[in-house]
């Protein structure tokens, strides 16, 4: 899908404006695409997650950073939330790397109160997501989460639409044999689908 | 997918975002800003100093990047780009930015960008799109209505097809017509890159309708045509429980 050029041109100009180094432009696209960054901040690793200020404010800079390469080929909200998806994500693999910080905020999470079983399969996923190639959590995140089409996918991430398919297909391959292979998964969250 | 597939849901539920700001988002994102804005080198102090230590170097090429755009850059000239417009919540934030917004015309040295009284093919199908993903389906269905009355041999139009049978498919309010402009798809856009999922729609909107056979057939046309579908153990059940 290619946006409307008529659309995109403001936003075309903007970035264009903020990325030559003028900080008025700059701090109205930050502006513009700032709650949009925090919700999927928010979204992909979870309200109470320690990092989300920390991958907004990652997400942000990526965004500087790539605002040269903005063609105006969607909104800058959604260009934006794309690059926020996906600092997401690479936060959610860090975190679920670093096995002694997580077991940390396992504890005082545990501490602060006992997680409801929704809670629980909700960290599951989470979890599940993370052990995901990036570009397939990416892709499954844009899709299921973001609402956007494969074709929507595909222009937003440059990437072919054949390619986006096959990562949806992969990821979901994957969480089905990871959810079926794991009686911790199976036990939680199997019954939200009698294939998983 | 087309009907919403189980881990696509369950997924969903669990990463829903938060439709409302929380409370004392305005000033973290005023902070957010201003720090990404404002950096000045070196940039570490403006960062948590884990934040920095868990990004390494990509961080600090990061934060490089920021640098060198802003300091590097010709003093930028007077554009005039206005402030994006704010609502203000009803309590306690004194300011709250508007998610989503139209930006004003860019200013002088930012020509604005030439107005068109009708819209595009393309503008149509953006707006319907937008009104989709917003959940407004009676806006997104009558825009595509409209680009395809408009512009009936546009791509956005072949395209809106399979957008506006997927629209009809979810809501469940119109399998008929879901399976026409999967057909209309077909039909127009045959070879063209979303077969696959036109002839997923095909068999759900078939599976709708209780016309067994013909989702049978479906089911089995996609089966033959792609081994390999998301939607391939999904088919094999139901050609199963349809009869073989």
């Amino acid at each position: 899908m290619q946006a409307p050029a008529d659309e995109t041109a403001p936003d075309l100009a903007l970035a264009r404006a903020a990325a030559s180094g003028d900080r008025a432009a700059l701090r109205s696209v930050l502006e513009l695409v700032g709650p949009s960054v925090l919700a999927a901040a928010r979204s992909v690793l979870g309200g109470g997650h320690p990092d989300v200020e920390d991958v907004a404010q990652e997400a942000l800079l990526g965004i500087v950073k790539a605002l040269p390469s903005f063609r105006g080929g969607s909104s800058l909200v959604h260009f934006a939330r794309r690059v926020a998806v996906r600092r997401a994500i690479d936060g959610l693999r860090n975190a679920a790397r670093a096995r002694r910080r997580s077991a940390e905020l396992d504890e005082s999470q545990a501490a602060a109160s006992e997680p409801t079983m929704l809670e629980r399969k909700h960290a599951m996923w989470r979890r599940l997501l993370a052990e995901l190639p990036a570009a397939q959590a990416e892709a499954l995140v844009l899709r299921a989460v973001e609402g956007h089409s494969i074709e929507e996918i595909a222009a937003l991430s440059d990437t072919p639409i054949e390619t986006v398919r096959s990562r949806l297909r992969l990821a979901k391959a994957a969480l089905r044999e990871r959810i079926a292979s794991d009686p911790a998964f199976a036990d939680v969250i199997g019954g939200d689908d009698d294939r998983a | 997918m087309i009907e919403r597939d189980p881990i696509e849901q369950a997924l969903a539920d669990a990463l829903r975002p938060a439709r409302a700001p929380a409370p004392g988002d305005a000033e973290l994102l005023r902070r957010l800003v201003d720090h990404a804005v404002l950096a000045p080198p070196p940039v570490a102090p403006l960062v948590r100093a884990g934040w920095l230590a868990g990004g390494g170097a990509g961080a600090a090429a990061v934060a490089a990047v920021l640098v060198v755009a802003l300091h590097r850059a010709p003093p930028p000239p007077p554009v005039r780009v206005a402030a994006v417009p704010v609502a203000t919540a009803a309590a306690p934030e004194p300011r709250v930015i508007a998610p989503v917004v139209e930006l004003p015309a860019p200013s002088a040295t930012v020509a604005p960008p030439p107005r068109v009284a009708q819209p595009s093919a393309a503008e149509l199908f953006a707006r319907a799109n937008a009104a989709r993903r917003a959940g407004r389906d009676a806006q997104a269905v009558a825009d595509y209505h409209a680009l395809q009355r408009a512009f009936p041999s546009s791509p956005e139009a072949v395209s809106s097809h399979m957008s506006l049978g997927r629209l009809l498919l979810d809501d469940r309010s119109d399998p008929a017509g879901a399976l026409a402009e999967f057909d209309r798809y077909l039909a127009r856009g045959a070879g063209s890159a979303l077969r696959e999922e036109a002839l997923i729609g095909r068999a759900l909107a078939l599976g709708q309708l209780g016309r067994a056979e013909d989702e049978r057939r479906a089911w089995k046309a996609l089966l033959s045509e792609y081994p390999h579908s998301m939607y391939a153990d999904q088919a094999r059940d139901r050609v199963a429980a349809l009869g073989g």
